[in-house]
């Protein structure tokens, strides 16, 4: 086996070759991006993009945040990935805590509708959205778009919530049936300690779609102070589009929560991934 | 009073009928064990007469009072589970208070009562562990501590045991035994382990593919096993089973040796006598002939396995002195007061002679 | 109130806001298609019924003929660059990865960033850097000089949509490299202990035993690829507008979807919420057999 896996030096030579140049086509980038965001000047950027700060000044992300309205736009994507992330985590959880442990006439069918908005992805049916956001008056508000984002996410979540749910043992809540406990009781003690991870992954997924996205948003927000940070970076550009050491700090900004959200739970992600899509 | 009358009970899942016509009277504070092999439906039983699941059709009654679709709660019934089923980020105090602290009992009384139980269960030094910290034995005795709280008429009992080890299992049986003679409650038991249900049953049931195959009391079975089923699972090790055709009063065995029959039985008949170990010993005399296969001598017993000469396996209980060896060919006698007849259905349809 | 009666109203209670949030918001407009795509309706106004109306006009009128073709095969091409690498610099990756390679843990991390980070913000990253003033460039002409003028890869009708397939790839190759790693692991060790007992070569164990296997992983590489690539067009709307410039030449779906909803620049004035619920609905009729396919694939193997 392991001969099969062990490489010889000239191969391995070329290897970590090819794989420094990917490294490098990644890297370049965001290098780049990093690099030139704390240039105090444009001058500096056109002169020469590839070269490092003169001195590393931190004006350009004053600037993004204050003067160009990031500190604004940071905040409504706060509220809204923080929202949406708490609405879809108790939403799937105890939709698939119905669906799998209580379940009743109808609830396979249910549970099928789900598994069709899997497949069939939100922005087809963009103008009939449109027009119930429209007609219920949410539109141009923070809420219709965490509504409509938490809306986004629950077929997925209720997928892992439900496939995670299926591998726990029905024994302690039997027990706490047994106990007399009712269902909020049992849901609540019982079952939301024993599916942290599932919930963990759900969080995590929901919170970097909902930061990431930018279609939705779009559509549904008119007013600029309403923007999260994806608008307000297509905003800041329309403004600010040659000013690159301002884009660069804003871009910056903005990869920031997942850059961190990832490195604190790179596992997590890659699973979540996996088991969103594949199940060998 | 704590009687349970369950009547024609069938439980289906969908199309699988897996509990057929039950029909069981449980007396007061009695102490009765459901067993079985894997599958024969007792755990099915168990939960159907705790509420968890529901009956297709039939009736359970606890105490006069139709229980049948009364939600668990509302039974009076409280259970113990096969892996404990211990609240992990409670408290061992707040496990065993938790079904009080459900019906949102007064916190002094639920704390009083906790106390109690503790003590009873010799768990009152442990009541701010939780459960990752405490040991099989110790968990058990928590969920059995949780079922004593709810102060119910009837305890059910899962498997309670299957996941100890054979020490603590022996330990753990005593203290069930201990128990039940310091509660005043009807206990319903169900395990696969037929020596748990000789030594705590007053009565036990035998369950075969979600059928009744027997119920009595465990002397009961052991001597007057109603069919070749029950007569194999009751007692340890197996009893024998001979194959023989009739002849008037008379079984032939394959090679030809006879064991003489109670009553007569249809001629040419195909049946099965029953020997278990113990009662058969070897004698200069006996009618079965065989060639020892294998030896164990366990200390205060010894064990014969031997082979018919149509190739039918037998064990034979012998006394340590016995001296014999591997391949040895010897003849066996059967005390024919504890030879039991099975006919080719394996219904028991008398015994040996001077047997009633 | 008995127990159960307590219990069946709390069960709906727990059922309800996930139904509802998901029924009002996504499920039902989704079902809205079907009727939506029967009228003909500027947004604000009246609607006019038009029965098949709006797929006649779709695929009758040249007006819309055409850019619904149009959109369409280049969405196609825009696919097919994008699967063609992610396939094969993916598989490629992949397997280096899983070799005993120095650091591969820490390349595997690396590769993984592009993942996480916002549509929005990826596009405008790679747009500056391949704008013709930017490090791309820059580097091309006069660092390596192997080029007299900036390309502009955004500007050139023939070359933009290649360049978007590129972003696209940049942003996502991380998902296909661990996909097919996870596949690549999952392939028991036995096997290849079996092929190297009878003599086989690493290029031969890899053909028979290894990339066998890959087959799943590639079909569900494919098929998430195809579902997000022809109903989402973030890049494009982001960097070169509804109109989807230049001169249409980087129309997909997405955008063209968009239009009709909402309008490009120029031709508010045609805007029909029906039209464009008749071309998500075709676009859903288009992509849903090979969606069902890997759901249905995957749901048997529980």
């Amino acid at each position: 086996m392991d001969k099969l896996f062990r490489l010889s030096r000239t191969e391995q030579l070329v290897v970590q070759f090819i794989l420094i140049a990917w490294a490098i086509v990644v890297l370049f980038p965001i290098g780049v991006a990093v690099i030139n965001s704390f240039k105090p000047n444009l001058g500096e950027v056109y002169r020469g993009p590839l070269n490092l700060p003169s001195e590393w000044s931190f004006g350009n992300y004053v600037e993004a945040w204050v003067g160009a309205n990031f500190g604004k736009y940071f905040l409504n994507s706060v509220i809204i990935s923080g929202c949406t992330v708490v609405i879809v985590t108790l939403c799937a959880s105890t939709t698939a805590f119905v669906l799998v442990r209580m379940p009743f006439r109808g609830s396979a069918i249910i549970f099928g509708c789900f598994m069709l908005g899997v497949i069939i992805p939100i922005r087809l049916a963009l103008a009939p959205l449109f027009v119930t956001v429209n007609t219920l008056g949410l539109l141009d508000t923070l809420t219709g778009v965490i509504l409509v984002q938490s809306a986004s996410m629950m077929p997925v979540a209720v997928f892992i919530m439900t496939a995670f749910l299926r591998s726990v043992p029905s024994e302690l809540e039997d027990a706490a049936r047994m106990d007399g406990a009712l269902p909020f009781s049992i849901y609540w003690r019982v079952v939301l300690p024993l599916i942290r991870p599932a919930i963990a992954t759900v969080a995590l997924l929901t919170f970097v779609q909902s930061w990431n996205e930018y279609f939705l948003p779009l559509i549904f927000l008119q007013s600029p102070e309403n923007y999260p940070i994806t608008l307000g970076i297509a905003e800041f550009r329309s403004q600010f589009a040659v000013q690159w050491h301002l884009m660069f700090a804003g871009i910056l900004i903005m990869l920031i929560p997942t850059i961190i959200a990832f490195v604190l739970a790179s596992r997590q992600f890659i699973e979540g991934l996996t088991q969103g899509g594949v199940k060998e | 009073m704590s009687t349970i009358s369950i009547k024609g009970l069938n439980k289906s899942y969908g199309k699988v009928q897996v509990l057929h016509d039950i029909n069981l009277e449980i007396g007061d504070n009695a102490f009765v064990v459901f067993v079985g092999p894997s599958g024969c439906g007792k755990s099915t039983l168990l939960r159907t007469i705790a509420g968890l699941e529901e009956r297709t059709s039939g009736s359970i009654h606890l105490d006069g009072r139709d229980i049948s679709d009364d939600a668990p709660v509302d039974r009076d019934v409280a259970m113990v589970f096969q892996s404990y089923a211990l609240y992990p980020q409670m408290t061992v105090r707040e496990n065993i208070g938790f079904a009080l602290r459900m019906a949102k009992v007064d916190k002094a009384e639920i704390d009083r009562k906790v106390v109690e139980a503790a003590k009873l269960l010799k768990l009152d030094k442990l009541l701010d562990r939780k459960p990752k910290d405490l040991s099989g034995g110790q968990r058990q005795r928590v969920a059995i501590g949780r079922a004593i709280l709810r102060s119910p008429k009837v305890f059910l009992f899962d498997e309670p045991l299957s996941n100890l080890d054979a020490e603590l299992r022996v330990d753990m049986r005593l203290q069930i035994a201990a128990l039940r003679r310091a509660l005043s409650a009807t206990f319903v038991y169900v395990t696969h382990d037929q020596v748990e249900a000789m030594t705590l049953a007053d009565t036990i049931v035998v369950l075969k593919d979600g059928f009744i195959e027997q119920i009595g009391a465990p002397m009961d079975l052991y001597h007057r096993p109603a069919n070749r089923f029950v007569a194999g699972f009751i007692g340890s090790p197996r009893m024998n089973f001979l194959p023989a055709t009739a002849q008037g009063k008379t079984a032939v065995l394959a090679d030809g040796g006879t064991l003489p029959l109670a009553h007569d039985v249809a001629d040419g008949s195909e049946l099965a006598l029953g020997l278990r170990p113990e009662h058969l010993r070897p004698a200069e005399g006996g009618a079965i002939a065989v060639t020892i296969t294998e030896i164990e001598n366990l200390g205060p017993v010894s064990y014969a396995h031997c082979a018919l000469g149509d190739g039918t396996l037998l064990t034979a209980q012998l006394p340590p002195d016995h001296g014999l060896k591997l391949g040895q060919q010897i003849k066996l006698g059967a005390e024919l007061t504890h030879l039991h007849v099975f006919d080719a259905k394996g219904t028991r349809v008398g015994g040996g002679a001077a047997h009633g | 109130m008995t127990y159960k009666q307590k219990a069946r109203i709390q069960r709906l209670a727990l059922l309800l806001p996930g139904v509802a949030l998901y029924g009002i918001f996504n499920f039902m407009p989704l079902l809205g298609l079907l009727g939506l795509s029967l009228v003909r309706w500027p947004g604000i106004g009246p609607s006019e019924y038009v029965g098949l109306g709006n797929f006649m006009q779709l695929l009758g009128e040249p007006y819309y003929r055409d850019q619904f073709f149009n959109a369409l095969f280049q969405n196609v091409y825009f696919f097919v660059i994008i699967i063609g690498a992610m396939l094969i610099l993916g598989t490629g990756l992949a397997l280096l990865l899983s070799f005993r390679t120095w650091g591969r843990n820490t390349y595997r991390a690396i590769f993984f960033i592009p993942y996480p980070l916002a549509g929005a913000a990826v596009a405008f990253l790679l747009n500056m850097m391949v704008e013709t003033r930017g490090p791309i460039n820059t580097l091309l002409v006069k660092g390596l000089g192997v080029m007299d003028a900036p390309i502009g890869f955004l500007g050139e009708p023939d070359l933009a949509l290649s360049t978007l397939a590129v972003f696209y790839s940049w942003h996502r190759l991380s998902f296909a490299i661990i996909l097919i790693m996870s596949a690549i692991i999952a392939v028991r060790v036995h096997l290849l202990e079996a092929a190297m007992l009878d003599g086989a070569n690493r290029w031969q164990t890899l053909r028979a035993v290894v990339f066998p296997v890959l087959g799943p992983a590639f079909i569900l590489i494919t098929v998430i690829v195809m579902v997000d690539v022809f109903n989402n067009a973030d890049y494009t709307l982001l960097l070169m507008g509804p109109e989807a410039g230049p001169l249409r030449n980087t129309d997909i779906m997405g955008t063209f979807l968009f239009r009709t909803s909402f309008g490009g620049s120029a031709t508010s004035v045609n805007i029909n919420f029906g039209m464009a619920a008749a071309i998500g609905l075709i676009t859903a009729l288009l992509i849903l057999p090979a969606a069902l396919y890997l759901s249905l694939k995957n749901l048997r193997k529980d």
